[in-house]
């Protein structure tokens, strides 16, 4: 297993405006003829630099949360911000900007690109934001995943966990300020989970990111700064130190 | 996004997806290599009428007329004189060999002023010896068709006008090889003095002057056409009665017929081009909606939708050049199998000189048109929401109104500009789009409904494989309404174009009307026809008739000079020698105290002005000339000028075969002109040889034209026209069968599980084939009966509405191509599926777990 990478100075941050902000914040979906209420009036503030856990049954509406924190989807009702920007006044376009400047995700299914190797997944972040050392800085992290002599391989050619050390280092690639995060060891076992983990608070350590963790699994939730609890598509429980 | 990064991601998704990538090109390569294939053999062909120009033409310059050619040396500039010339008198006539079998003719007597026959070019003879030691006042050389339809050998007789001449040569190989002039018969040549011992030039005969010139090596087309002029000019008569052609400008009705056959033919290869990227929209909407979840995370990590449509258009561009390539390539052998399969009409191509301008032409198009149908399908990429990657639920997004209604207006223009290149008429180009939406669109109905009916019918009731194979047809996802559309839209093209080619097809062959002469006879003079007469009622010949005919020429229409008409005429624009033909062609004119059958007077009377010289004239003509009742006609008769008035506007039924005549004169006037007759009978078919035979040996100066050989003749070219078109079709159906076989390979992994769960419970693999053969037939049975119906009505439609005739297209032709659709649908069904049968069932079980 990889050490954990030494802290590195946190970037800059107003941390009187919060990273991640929603009011009121209502989704509704249709389903066949039933309109389901998913989210109800939500109200949380995440400020920059906090690492928040989102826990709750299933069906608790947590990656719907995540998904209208992330811009992936829009809210029937309230507002979503993201560094003090309303995402609502924001078009398609706009979105795909902030999510490349800002931005960076890790899904439990892992999400790589599969005509693209490891090394290639992790570089695309990296060229889509114009980064001149693009190269170096692939190399890098895929280093600090542990993957530098797997570069070149498919993630069909991959373990669960290695696939995931992959997405954490295209995550982690072009610096990205918030890091979201979808039950990330929901399918790997608990060694592979344990490393993985490590690896992901371990980055966002080193960079200062925001991060945004939803998860059905205690020790995952408890390496969070706080806990946001969700029940019935509203927040029932908040546990740790407010913003 | 840079251009880097895109051509990067481009790149990258040409990794996945070989059998996408295959089935792409296969349907843009296949459209391609039609259109290019027309375009290359055309083009060759022009690049042979172009580079051997002079040789074809014989020199430099042809002046041809129908009366005996001036000194046309003397008439040149001073500094213009030609270094060759040669004198070439034509004209159609009997010739007989030593047994007194006769055949049709073409007679050409050269007389050399200057240089060498032939001008330009070679001449190849058997046996190969110079044409000056083999040809004199007794000798003949013979075209290969005529030695073999005589049985003529070298050294051995042929009787011409009666007199016997010897056959010194043969044509090994002719320059003239590429002229597509419609000629009566092989041609022959003699010397000019040979021509005269024939008598074969009296009265009424048809004959064409040529004086052919060469001049210095290198002389330009611009100082051809100045020459040209320059001789028009000072030709007796303003050059009037003569036609002029430069080597570069000859040809012209063959070039005229070569641009038609490359707009009207590119526009069939076109449609196997337009088939092919409906298959390929097909396989982009496919492909889309299976890398939806891919879309999702490149619309996650920050790609606009506009990025990720461009790298997928990169990728649609990149295997639309590749399969566009492929396609060219494949369409540029065609003129090089056309010409190994009819050396006879064509050369040799050199493709170096074509093959620069085809390629770029089939890779431009092709890549053109496969991008433009690819648009709309690809605008499914801003309906994928990223918040897909969280759930796989998640509610597709609005396509943009200017993205979905650009994307559609995009594909219209483009089918349009792409039919516009091939038929470089922009009517023509809009009504052939706008027929191919139409077209498709019905079928698009035809084949939804079909597919509805069949998902109604009573499933417990049939057979199960039947019921099994109905089931597949109308699975949502199984592509099979697009290509229903391709295979019906190949079958209708190709069985459209089989249908109108049989109808004409036995019209031309049965054109002959039951009682309509068979046999005709030209330059009959008076004091022959009645032991003419007498020798066709020995044969058993019918409706025996015969007309009076007076050789004129048009000296003044309502007092104005012939020439003022052909200047005035010329101003209007266009080729101004064809303009003034109608004036100053050979009149012939007949009299008659009744009109024959089948002529109408659709205005004034017959003969009812007494001592008025009355002419009758046909109507269409009358409108050529700019003539009506009350005008007045001068003739120049043998340098006598007879003045008649109009007296009656009639139409004639050409179609009866019965002779008829543009000018009917009042009887009395032109009795006592220099005259020939021309006669007609009907002769049973085994008869008409040895009245031929017999007619040639008695009557060597009369033409006898056999009506049934030329319909023969007619029929047999067009039969090949119409397989090129056919060929050309097949394309199209060839296409169908792409689309088809890559809806299937599409599927491969549904139907691969289904034939393992299948095998698994029991089914055997000959039933499970069985069950998939029954879901490609319904396919093609429904394919097919669209196309046919289609077909049909376009048939029907062209056939009694643009042609007029009252023939029903064929019933068994639509059963054989319905049957045709099943049966290459099976075929290419199965085909595609063998992997999914082979595969053993554990295999793709496992997978799935």
């Amino acid at each position: 297993m990889p050490e954990p990478p030494p802290p590195q100075a946190a970037p800059d941050v107003d941390r009187a405006v919060p990273s991640l902000e929603c009011r009121g914040v209502t989704r509704t979906l249709r389903s066949g003829d039933t309109l389901l209420t998913v989210l109800s009036a939500v109200d949380l503030r995440i400020a920059a630099g906090e690492a928040v856990a989102i826990v709750g049954p299933s069906g608790s509406g947590k990656s719907t949360l995540l998904g209208l924190l992330a811009g992936l989807d829009r809210p029937t009702e309230g507002h979503v911000l993201i560094d003090g920007v309303a995402l609502e006044g924001l078009n398609e376009d706009q979105l795909a900007r902030l999510r490349r400047d800002r931005l960076g995700f890790v899904f439990q299914n892992f999400q790589l690109l599969g005509n693209l190797t490891a090394r290639e997944n992790v570089l695309l972040t990296l060229e889509l934001a114009g980064a001149q050392d693009a190269g170096a800085r692939c190399d890098d992290l895929l280093a600090r995943v542990g993957l530098a002599q797997r570069g070149h391989h498919y993630p069909a050619q991959l373990s669960g966990g290695e696939q995931q050390r992959v997405a954490l280092a295209r995550a982690f690639a072009p610096r990205p300020r918030i890091l979201l995060a979808d039950e990330p060891t929901g399918n790997l076992d608990r060694e592979t989970s344990a490393s993985v983990l490590q690896l992901l608070f371990g980055l966002r350590e080193q960079h200062g990111t925001t991060l945004v963790i939803v998860t059905h699994e205690p020790e995952v939730a408890g390496r969070a700064d706080r806990l946001i609890r969700l029940a019935g598509g509203r927040v029932v429980q908040a546990e740790g130190r407010a913003p | 996004m840079s251009a880097a990064l895109l051509l990067r991601m481009m790149l990258r998704q040409s990794r996945g997806g070989r059998g996408r990538l295959l089935f792409f090109g296969a349907c843009i390569a296949v459209g391609v290599a039609a259109l290019v294939g027309v375009g290359a053999l055309v083009d060759s062909i022009e690049a042979g009428l172009h580079a051997r120009s002079r040789e074809l033409l014989g020199g430099d310059m042809e002046v041809e007329s129908r009366r005996p050619l001036p000194d046309v040396s003397a008439h040149l500039p001073a500094h213009r004189r030609e270094l060759g010339r040669v004198d070439v008198t034509a004209l159609p006539t009997m010739v007989q060999n030593a047994a007194g079998e006769s055949r049709l003719a073409e007679v050409k007597a050269i007389d050399v002023k200057r240089g060498r026959y032939p001008l330009a070019g070679g001449l190849s003879l058997r046996p190969a010896r110079p044409i000056e030691e083999l040809l004199d006042a007794r000798s003949v050389i013979v075209t290969p068709e005529l030695e073999r339809d005589l049985g003529l050998r070298l050294g051995g007789e042929l009787r011409i006008g009666g007199q016997p001449f010897t056959v010194r040569g043969v044509i090994a190989q002719q320059p003239e090889r590429l002229q597509f002039s419609f000629v009566f018969g092989p041609e022959l040549l003699l010397t000019a003095a040979g021509l005269e011992r024939a008598g074969l030039l009296g009265q009424g005969s048809r004959v064409r002057y040529r004086s052919l010139l060469a001049f210095a090596d290198g002389t330009s087309p611009q100082t051809l056409a100045q020459i040209k002029r320059e001789l028009l000019a000072a030709l007796p008569g303003g050059g009037m009665f003569v036609e002029i052609e430069t080597h570069d400008e000859a040809q012209p009705a063959l070039r005229d017929t070569l641009d038609r056959v490359r707009r009207y033919l590119g526009l069939v290869a076109l449609l196997s081009l337009l088939l092919g990227c409906v298959g390929v929209a097909q396989i982009a909407s496919t492909w889309i909606a299976q890398s939806a979840q891919q879309t999702a995370v490149l619309r996650c990590l920050g790609f606009r939708p506009r990025d990720v449509l461009a790298f997928h258009l990169g990728h649609v561009l990149l295997i639309a050049v590749l399969g566009s390539t492929a396609g060219s390539l494949v369409g540029l052998a065609l003129p090089v199998l056309a010409a190994r399969a009819r050396p006879e009409l064509m050369p040799e191509p050199d493709l170096s000189a074509i093959a620069g301008g085809a390629l770029a032409q089939g890779v431009g198009l092709g890549a053109f048109v496969a991008l433009l149908f690819c648009v709309p399908p690809l605008t499914a990429i801003w309906k994928v929401s990223p918040a897909l990657v969280l759930r796989s639920e998640a509610a597709p997004l609005p396509v943009p109104r200017s993205v979905r209604f650009g994307a559609a207006a995009l594909s219209a223009a483009g089918v349009f500009l792409a039919a516009w290149s091939q038929a470089r008429d922009a009517l023509h180009a809009l009504a052939f789009a706008g027929g191919v939406v139409a077209l498709a669109g019905l079928l698009w109905l035809g084949a939804t409904a079909l597919q509805r009916m069949v998902g109604l019918l009573p499933r417990a009731r049939l057979p199960a494989l039947l019921w099994q194979g109905a089931a597949a047809l109308v699975r949502p996802g199984a592509g099979t309404t697009s290509s229903i559309v391709a295979l019906g839209l190949g079958t209708l093209v190709v069985l459209a174009i089989s249908l109108v080619e049989g109808i004409v097809d036995a019209e031309v062959r049965s054109a002959l009307p039951t009682d309509a002469p068979s046999v005709f006879l030209a330059d009959v003079q008076p004091d022959q026809w009645a032991g003419i007469e007498q020798l066709g009622k020995r044969h058993r010949a019918r409706n025996i008739q015969n007309a009076p005919v007076v050789m004129a020429r048009l000296s003044r229409i309502d007092g104005r000079p012939v020439s003022e008409l052909v200047r005035e005429r010329a101003r209007t624009g266009g080729d101004a020698q064809r303009a003034s033909w109608v004036f100053t062609r050979e009149q012939r004119v007949t009299w008659q105290a009744r009109l024959p059958e089948h002529n109408t007077i659709v205005a004034g009377a017959l003969w009812h002005k007494p001592g008025v010289a009355e002419i009758s004239i046909e109507q269409d003509y009358a409108r050529d000339l700019g003539v009506g009742l009350g005008s007045t006609i001068v003739f120049d008769v043998q340098g006598v000028q007879m003045p008649f008035a109009v007296t009656s506007v009639r139409t004639v039924e050409w179609r009866s075969f019965s002779p008829n005549f543009f000018l009917v004169a009042e009887p009395g006037y032109l009795d006592d002109a220099p005259q020939f007759h021309i006669g007609a009978m009907r002769v049973d078919a085994d008869a008409e040889q040895t009245l031929q035979n017999e007619l040639s040996a008695r009557y060597p100066n009369v033409t006898v034209i056999r009506v049934r050989s030329i319909i023969e003749r007619v029929s047999a070219i067009l039969d090949q026209v119409a397989l090129g078109v056919r060929l050309l079709g097949g394309f199209a159906v060839l296409t169908g069968l792409v689309i088809l076989i890559g809806t299937v390979a599409a599927t491969q992994l549904r139907r691969a599980r289904e034939a393992a769960l299948l095998k698994t419970l029991g089914v055997t693999r000959a039933r499970v084939a069985a069950m998939f053969a029954w879901e490609y037939a319904l396919r093609g049975a429904v394919a097919g009966a669209l196309g046919s119906l289609g077909a049909y009505a376009l048939a029907h439609g062209f056939t009694s509405q643009v042609l007029e005739l009252s023939r029903a297209p064929s019933l068994a032709l639509c059963a054989a191509a319905v049957l045709s659709a099943v049966l290459l649908s099976m075929f290419g069904g199965l085909l595609a599926s063998l992997r999914a049968l082979l595969v053993p069932p554990l295999l793709v079980l496992r997978q799935d777990a």
